[in-house]
C-alpha cells in the first residue's frame, strides 16, 4: 500500500528555537494516523507545515505525492483541515458557512444539503453558528472539511473541549470517514481516543519523534501490565502491585494467599496513558 | 484571480457587513452624523462629509474585515481552501471600495450637489477611495487582533480624518492635510466647476501619483503577509523601502500645494503692502500695527489683520468661490436675515452696482458683542468680503480700523 504522507528530515526553526527537529514519518493511504505529544511538542507545527501554512526550514514533505513547497494549491483541493480553533463565521448560518466553502471548491449546489444531512445538522441548517454548542460547531467544521470529498483529512485536536457524548459522535464520524477510504491524520491529547481510533501512532516530544508504531506494539514496548492483589493483614486492607514481567509473580501471589486472606486480584492492561508517560519520562532522562 | 472565488468572497463579506454590529455602527455613524448635521444646521460641512465617508467607511471597514478574519482564525480555514491570499484580499477590497463609493456618492449628491462638480466628484472620489481602502488593507494586515486594530486603527483613522477638518486652525495640520488623498478629492470636487484648469490637473496628478505609490506599498505588504508565519508582524526590507517611497510621495503632495501665502513688501520708504499673487490681492499694511493671519477652509480664503495691541479687533478680507451660484440678491437677503437674528442696532445698509456687474453691498451695525462693518463684492463666480470686527464697543479700535478701511478701500486691488 502506498503512502499518502511522506515526511523526510523535516525541521522547523523560529529564529533560535527549534519547534520540530529532523522528523521522518510516513502515513499509509486509508489509515488513521495519530500524532501524540505533550503541549508544545510540535504537533500543530507539523500539521501546519503539512498543510502549507508554514515554510520548512529543512527537509521535504510530500502530501498525496505532491510537494508542499511547490504544489500547495493542488494539495488544498484534495485535503480537508479541521483546526483546533472552531474557526467558523459566527454571523452566518450553518448552511451559509458550509455553502461558502462549497462555492470556493466550485462543486455542485446540492452537496451542501447532502453534507448537512450526513452530519445530522438538518435541524440547525438555518441557525446562526454563534448560537450553536461546541459539539455542533465541531460537526459543522467536519462537514466543511469533507465537503469536497478529500483524500486526506487533517484533524487538530478534534475532540478537544467536547463533552463525552459529542466526542463520541466525532470519533464515530472519523471511523465512518476512514471506511469511505479517506486517510486521516490527527493530533490529540486524549490517549484513550488515539488507542481506539488510530492504526498507527507517533509520539512527538520537544520536536522529535520518540516512538512510532501501532497502539499494540507501543503498549508492548512502553506500557506496563500489572497484577494488583488486595489482601487483609491484621484486620487492615493492603494492596500490592506486581509487574507481569516479574518471573516470580505466581510464587509471590501464592505466598500472599498462604499468609493472608486475598480480597481481590485484578490484572491491569497497559494503556496509551502509560505509554505516553513512560515515553515522556524516558526522553527527560535521556536529556 | 478566479472570478467564482472573488464573487464568493464578496458575497460572504457583504453578508458579514450587514450582519455584523461593528460594521453597521461604522456605517451608521458616518451616515447618521451627516444627516443629523444637515437637519440641525441646515447643511453639514462638505469637507466633513467627504472625510467621514472616505476614511470611516473606506479605511475602517477594510482594515476591520481583514483583521477580523485573522482574529477569529477564519483566515486559516480560507488559506487551506482553493482561495489564495491575494484573492481573499482583493475580494474584500472590491467590496469595501464599492461600499465607500456608494456611501460617499449618496451623501455628497444628496447633501452637497449644489456645491460640488458632478464630473470631478465622479472622477476623483474613486481615486481617493481606492487609496484610502488600500491604506486600510495594510493596517488590516499589520494588526493581528481586533484589540490591536481598535488602538492603532483608531489613531490612524483620526490622522486621516481630522487634519482636513482642522487645517484652517493650524498651519502644520494644513501641511499634513494636503499630503492626504482626501484633501485632493475635496479640492477637485469643490474647485471642479472651473473645468480642467492647470490647478485641477495638478490635483489629479498628485492623486494618481499617491495611488501608484500606495499600490506598490500595499503589494509589498501583501507579499510579506503571504510569507509570514508568526502572528507578530515583522517588517521586512521591501516594506521599509516602499513605506519610505510612499512617505516621500505624500510629502511631495503637500509641498506642491503649499498655499501661496501673501507677502508683506516694502513698497517705498516706510510704506508696506500685503500682496497675494494667487488671489491678485494688494492692500497697504503697517507691520508695527498689525499682525497677519491667513487660512483657507473649504472654498474660502481668509486673511486677517489683527491689531497687535488689541488682537480681538481686526480687519479681514475673505475670498470665496461662489460655487452655489448664489445671486447677489439672495446673498444680500441671507446676510440681512443673519444680521437681524443677532439683534443688530444702528443698522446701516447700502447697495450699488459697479462695472462688470459687480454688486457692492455695505453692512454696518452693532450688536452686544461688538461693532461690524463690511463690504461685499459679489459676482456670479466669486464673493469678496472686506470688513472690520471690533469687540470694543466704546469705539476706540473701531474708529481707528474704520478710518483705516475707509481710507484704503478705494486703493485695494482685487
Amino acid at each position: 500500500m502506498s503512502n499518502c504522507i511522506e515526511i523526510t528530515n523535516f525541521t522547523k526553526k523560529y529564529d533560535l528555537f527549534t519547534a520540530v527537529d529532523d522528523i521522518t514519518l510516513s502515513v499509509t493511504k486509508g489509515s488513521i494516523f495519530g500524532l501524540l505529544g505533550p503541549n508544545g511538542a510540535g504537533k500543530t507545527t507539523t500539521i501546519k507545515a503539512m498543510t502549507g501554512r508554514l515554510r520548512l526550514t529543512a527537509g521535504e514533505i510530500s502530501i498525496l505525492g505532491l510537494d508542499v513547497t511547490k504544489d500547495i494549491k493542488k494539495i488544498h483541493q484534495q485535503i480537508g483541515v479541521v483546526s483546533e480553533s472552531q474557526n467558523l463565521y459566527e454571523h452566518l448560518s450553518v448552511f451559509e458557512n458550509i455553502d461558502f466553502f462549497r462555492q470556493l471548491y466550485n462543486i455542485e449546489k446540492n452537496k451542501t444539503d447532502q453534507i448537512i444531512k450526513t452530519l445530522s445538522l438538518e435541524h440547525k441548517r438555518d441557525n446562526r453558528v454563534s448560537g450553536l454548542s461546541k459539539g455542533l460547531k465541531q460537526r459543522v467544521l467536519l462537514a466543511r472539511s469533507i465537503l469536497h470529498s478529500p483524500k486526506l483529512l487533517f484533524l487538530d485536536e478534534p475532540t478537544s473541549g467536547l463533552d463525552p457524548s459529542s466526542a463520541k459522535e466525532v470519533l464515530e464520524f472519523i471511523h465512518k470517514i476512514k471506511e469511505l477510504g479517506t486517510s486521516v491524520f490527527l493530533t490529540t491529547h486524549n490517549m484513550e481516543e488515539a488507542d481506539l481510533l488510530c492504526d498507527k501512532i507517533a509520539f512527538i516530544n520537544k520536536g522529535s519523534i520518540v516512538a512510532v508504531g501501532t497502539p499494540k506494539t507501543l503498549k508492548d514496548q512502553f506500557g506496563n501490565s500489572d497484577v494488583e492483589v488486595t489482601y487483609r493483614e491484621n484486620g487492615h486492607e493492603k494492596t500490592e502491585i506486581h509487574s507481569l514481567e516479574e518471573k516470580s509473580i505466581f510464587h509471590k501471589i501464592s505466598e500472599i494467599h498462604q499468609a493472608h486472606q486475598i480480597l481481590s486480584i485484578h490484572s491491569r492492561e497497559a494503556t496509551m496513558n502509560d505509554v505516553f508517560l513512560n515515553i515522556v519520562e524516558h526522553s527527560k532522562e535521556q536529556q | 484571480m478566479r472570478s467564482y472565488i472573488l464573487s464568493t468572497i464578496i458575497k460572504r463579506d457583504l453578508k458579514e457587513t450587514y450582519r455584523n454590529p461593528q460594521t453597521l455602527i461604522i456605517l451608521g455613524i458616518t451616515i447618521g452624523i451627516n444627516v443629523f448635521m444637515s437637519l440641525l444646521f441646515g447643511k453639514a460641512l462638505w469637507v466633513m462629509t467627504f472625510s467621514m465617508s472616505l476614511v470611516m467607511v473606506g479605511f475602517t471597514i477594510t482594515s476591520f474585515m481583514i483583521t477580523e478574519e485573522k482574529d477569529k482564525l477564519t483566515l486559516d480555514a480560507l488559506l487551506v481552501s482553493p482561495a489564495s491570499y491575494q484573492e481573499i484580499l482583493f475580494g474584500k477590497l472590491f467590496l469595501t471600495f464599492s461600499i465607500t463609493l456608494s456611501v460617499t456618492f449618496s451623501l455628497i449628491f444628496s447633501l452637497h450637489h449644489e456645491e460640488v462638480s458632478v464630473l470631478h466628484t465622479l472622477l476623483s472620489v474613486p481615486l481617493g477611495a481606492l487609496v484610502i481602502c488600500l491604506f486600510g488593507v495594510v493596517v488590516g494586515l499589520i494588526c493581528q487582533t481586533q484589540a490591536m486594530l481598535s488602538g492603532i486603527g483608531t489613531i490612524l483613522m483620526l490622522a486621516l480624518f481630522l487634519p482636513e477638518l482642522l487645517a484652517s486652525a493650524n498651519v502644520y495640520l494644513g501641511y499634513f492635510a494636503r499630503a492626504l488623498p482626501t484633501h485632493h478629492v475635496i479640492q477637485l470636487a469643490s474647485l471642479g466647476k472651473e473645468g480642467f484648469s492647470p490647478l485641477i490637473l495638478k490635483h489629479y496628478g498628485v492623486l494618481v501619483l499617491s495611488l501608484t505609490a500606495t499600490i506598490f506599498w500595499v503589494s509589498s505588504f501583501i507579499k510579506t503577509a503571504i510569507s509570514q508565519e508568526s502572528h507578530k508582524w515583522k517588517f521586512d526590507r521591501r516594506n521599509k523601502v516602499t513605506s519610505f517611497i510612499l512617505l516621500m510621495t505624500l510629502v511631495f503632495s503637500s509641498v506642491v500645494f503649499l498655499p501661496l501665502k501673501g507677502q508683506v513688501l516694502q513698497t517705498s520708504g516706510n510704506s508696506y503692502s500685503y500682496q497675494n499673487t494667487q488671489y491678485k490681492l494688494s492692500i497697504p499694511f503697517l507691520p508695527k500695527k498689525f499682525e497677519l493671519k491667513e487660512f483657507s477652509f473649504q472654498n474660502k480664503y481668509v486673511v486677517k489683520f489683527h491689531l497687535i495691541d488689541r488682537p480681538a479687533d481686526y480687519i479681514y478680507i475673505s475670498m470665496q468661490k461662489n460655487n452655489k451660484g448664489i445671486s447677489s440678491k439672495e446673498n444680500y437677503e441671507e446676510r440681512l436675515l443673519k444680521v437681524r437674528k443677532e439683534d443688530a442696532i444702528n443698522l446701516n445698509l447700502s447697495r450699488s452696482i459697479g462695472a462688470n456687474e459687480v454688486v457692492l453691498d455695505r453692512f454696518e451695525y452693532e450688536t452686544q458683542k461688538g461693532k461690524y462693518l463690511y463690504y461685499i463684492f459679489s459676482t456670479k463666480d466669486f464673493l469678496y468680503k472686506i470688513g472690520i470686527e471690533a469687540s470694543n464697543v466704546e469705539g476706540e479700535s473701531y474708529s481707528y480700523l474704520r478710518e483705516y478701511l475707509q481710507k484704503y478701500i478705494q486703493q485695494m486691488t482685487l
